[in-house]
């Protein structure tokens, strides 16, 4: 077993879910496009540090920003939008986004995507080893958990569930719904950003396929699974979204066919998660 | 010009079978009902299967694609929506229960099918000349069975009396059930309706275009834009939808090439939700 690998991508998903969380398990918006957000950022990571010779935080703080403009656009647009034509909305975005970064062959590389991208440096140290990616990936996770964990327990998160659960009720209280949901996406996309980031500069190589529509409704599943509302839930999603694949790998299920055979038990635990427990394996906001 | 005209109105019928299906489930359960692309899928590789199995002709193939997709509705209604509904799980939870089939569908045809690109090769693709363009059978026969089925179905919701108790569950669930209707009767038969044509629309994919197993995710989410971008039950509105998307699509390849068209039309159809959301007061936030 690859134990950095699994340590860098368990970050990863536990940002992207985490991200997601923000959205769905406090603002009660269902949101296909986590996959924007994250390939955005993972390709201006990419371009900024393979063809211009930039650092990692640099490049990492800019992606960020771009991840939040197009947030922010997005959130412009939806402001006027709830349930499924939300929904439809963070489809079409995620398709546009993604015949984007497959065809604007001069900037994104196209189907052949960016390679030889370096990997992570912090002041001016190379962290070379994978042992060492995987220390500042968990850094970076750790460090949005208790970002996250504040915010839950803040009186700002006790808005946000509020607008949730019932909106007239909090407007009459002053609480603005449009300004909520704009941050959350904003927010949610500054994590999925560091996410992309991690992903650019540990992997070394980046491609289209990393940010489809499968890899939004992917999250998605993870936060269903593991439960929303809360820091655990998404932490406990990212943990079955990297060790399934992983165990059956190392029981040698599938062969060729093992990825399909992950998303048909991803699938059947969706399910089976909505009809007995909408809260997730460990979350707090009740889905049905 | 005409000629992408022409193949715009035939994949606007192929779309439009498929489009009127999910706008029976929609606007009757208001479900985002994903699970059309799954059955959508099914109905592809049920009619690859008996043509390839059986040797079944056109008219068979289809048939036995239609009665999948409804066995499928049915079976999705009762296993899988009625007893999220019986225990009045929201729109969210049962949009992520169709989410979930359709992983599992797509995923399990993949491995039983293949990924790659599979086609019906029972008509003859070879096209003909009429009137300045060039069609096949196969697309003449998009645009009838559209023409037939839109006909036959506006007249039965204008004209039976399941037509007007659909109708009636549409405009107010609440009161058609004080009024006596059975729902779960109506929602069994929409959901089977439904996937019906959702079956018959791949059927016809399988025969045009060809399908491969993650397909039904974009017949969905094509399906869904015909119904939920106007936001019209209208069939003929859907239909026309349906055919202006395809329309829009074959401009967008011929100018900017094929790659960018699914781009464009999700640009339209976000211009499209934010002209509609402005209208309608159900979308506003405070």
């Amino acid at each position: 077993m690859d134990f950095p690998h699994i340590l860098i991508m368990l970050a990863i998903y536990t940002l992207l879910v985490s991200a997601l969380n923000i959205v769905l398990g406090y603002g009660g918006m269902i949101s296909l496009c986590q996959a924007v957000f994250y390939g955005v950022s993972a390709y201006t990571t990419a371009i900024l540090t393979t063809w211009l010779g930039w650092s990692s935080i640099p490049a990492m703080l800019v992606s960020g920003i771009v991840a939040s403009v197009v947030a922010l656009i997005l959130g412009s647009i939806s402001m006027h939008f709830r349930g499924n034509r939300f929904v439809l909305l963070t489809i079409s975005l995620q398709v546009i986004v993604s015949a984007i970064v497959l065809n604007w062959t001069g900037v994104t590389g196209g189907t052949s995507g960016i390679s030889g991208i370096r990997g992570p440096s912090v002041f001016g140290f190379m962290l070379t080893t994978k042992w060492e990616q995987a220390g500042f990936a968990v850094v970076l996770a750790a460090i949005a958990l208790v970002l996250l964990s504040r915010f839950h327990d803040s009186p700002y998160q006790r808005a946000f569930s509020a607008i949730r659960e019932d909106q007239l009720a909090a407007q009459s209280l002053g609480k603005n719904p449009k300004y909520f949901r704009f941050s959350a996406l904003v927010l949610a996309s500054l994590f999925s950003a560091v996410a992309g980031s991690l992903y650019a500069l540990t992997t070394g190589f980046i491609d289209p396929t990393s940010f489809t529509i499968d890899e939004s409704v992917f999250i998605l599943a993870a936060l269903a699974i593991g439960g929303s509302g809360n820091v655990r839930g998404p932490l406990v999603g990212a943990a079955v979204a990297v060790f399934l694949p992983e165990t059956l790998r190392l029981i040698d299920i599938g062969g060729g066919s093992a990825a399909n055979i992950r998303q048909i038990l991803y699938g059947c635990a969706l399910i089976i998660m909505m009809r007995f427990r909408p809260k997730g394996l460990a979350g707090n906001y009740d889905l049905s | 010009m005409i000629q992408v005209l022409a193949n715009a109105i035939c994949s606007g019928a192929l779309l439009a079978v498929g489009a009127i299906g999910f706008g029976l489930v929609y606007f009757t359960t208001r479900h985002f009902h994903i699970a059309h692309g799954a059955v959508f899928t099914l109905g592809a590789y049920v009619a690859l299967y008996v043509s390839y199995g059986f040797g079944f002709s056109v008219p068979l193939v289809s048939l036995s694609a239609m009665i999948v997709g409804f066995i499928s509705g049915i079976a999705i209604e009762r296993l899988l929506y009625a007893p999220l509904i019986r225990r009045k799980a929201s729109n969210e939870t049962v949009l992520l229960s169709s989410l979930g089939l359709y992983i599992v569908v797509a995923n399990g045809i993949a491995i039983m099918a293949g990924d790659q690109n599979l086609m019906l090769r029972q008509v003859s693709q070879d096209p003909f000349q009429s009137f300045g363009v060039a069609l096949t059978s196969i697309q003449v026969l998009q645009v009838v069975i559209a023409f037939v089925l839109i006909i036959s179905l506006a007249a039965v919701l204008r004209f039976s009396r399941l037509g007007l108790a659909l109708r009636a569950v549409t405009e107010n669930p609440g009161l058609s059930v004080a009024h006596g209707l059975d729902l779960d009767r109506i929602r069994v038969i929409v959901l089977g309706s439904g996937s019906l044509l959702a079956g018959l629309a791949g059927c016809l994919a399988a025969i045009d275009t060809g399908v491969s197993p993650h397909i039904g995710l974009r017949a969905m989410l094509e399906a869904s834009v015909c119904c939920l971008a106007v936001g019209s039950k209208s069939l003929l509105i859907q239909a026309a939808m349906a055919v202006t998307l395809m329309l829009l699509q074959g401009v967008t390849g011929w100018w900017f090439g094929v790659q960018w068209s699914s781009a464009a039309t999700f640009l339209i159809v976000m211009v499209l939700l934010l002209r509609r959301a402005k209208r309608d007061p159900e979308n506003r936030l405070g």
